[in-house]
């Protein structure tokens, strides 16, 4: 793929404490290129921050997970930099969610839960699920090429 | 940075929130418990939450905000917002939140609101 620049991979342990630590790995990869895309930065945390909450919350105390799973509950983070996007998946070892069913469009409620998924639906550019619903994809495109630094 | 808040009640006639850190979800189920405790234990009815020193709000944050709104409105008071950053204010557009809570650019301009 001639227009990848850098793929990485990282596995962390189900816990909220890896949220953070893979928010300033994020931004450390980050800043090795010249990026101009609008609100990238406000954008692309949040959507980690959901998406990573999400990761977290359901597989790590659902307890069927944790009683079928033979190893170690490990949340798969896989980024690739490419000339024109950033690409970023993340894959837990949960029973996933209908996302078929789920309103993206969710219009203004006073329900306390329930958000995330509209909110990272509004900051990337593209969103994309495998079929069980435990692995997200998230696109920001860019029009001005990225390069190295 | 751990997510904080204090109350302060001295000198302003309406009861100041004072947040601090990030309201997200490692913290938010936490700060939201401790905070109505403080509600109930104080009897507020009316509030201003000060996101001075607040930098990021996701979804767990905006939950937060939402759970005293409601607490409030259900003991006839209100909850209103002052100094969010523009972090804020984004999540705040994407989840609509500014069109059922009043946000004011500082802590008078909110204490002004009550008067």
């Amino acid at each position: 793929m001639a227009n990848l620049l850098q793929k990485y991979e990282l596995k962390y342990d189900c816990s909220p404490n890896i949220i953070k630590k893979f928010l300033k790995e994020l931004f450390s990869i980050l800043e090795n290129y010249k990026i101009d895309i609008e609100n990238l930065d406000f954008r692309i945390e949040l959507a980690v921050r959901e998406i990573l909450a999400n990761a977290v919350e359901h597989p790590c105390y659902d307890k069927e997970t944790i009683k079928n799973s033979n190893k170690e509950i490990k949340i798969v983070i896989k980024i690739r930099i490419k000339k024109d996007q950033i690409f970023l998946s993340v894959k837990d070892s949960g029973k996933g969610f209908d996302w078929k069913n789920y309103d993206f469009q969710k219009e203004l409620s006073f329900e306390e839960n329930g958000r995330g998924l509209k909110m990272i639906n509004d900051v990337v550019d593209k969103l994309e699920f495998n079929k069980s619903g435990n692995k997200i994809k998230v696109y920001f495109f860019s029009d001005k090429e990225i390069t190295k630094k | 940075m751990e997510g904080k808040f204090k109350f302060i009640n001295d000198e302003q006639d309406i009861p100041v929130m004072k947040l601090k850190g990030e309201i997200v979800f490692e913290n938010s189920n936490k700060l939201k418990e401790a905070a109505k405790d403080k509600l109930i234990e104080a009897g507020y009815k009316n509030l201003i939450m000060d996101f001075k020193e607040v930098s990021f709000v996701d979804s767990s944050g905006i939950g937060f905000i939402l759970s005293l709104f409601k607490f409030l409105r259900e003991e006839k008071g209100e909850l209103v917002i002052a100094n969010v950053n523009n972090k804020i204010k984004q999540s705040f557009e994407i989840t609509k939140i500014s069109q059922i809570i009043e946000i004011f650019d500082n802590v008078n301009e909110a204490s002004n609101y009550f008067e």
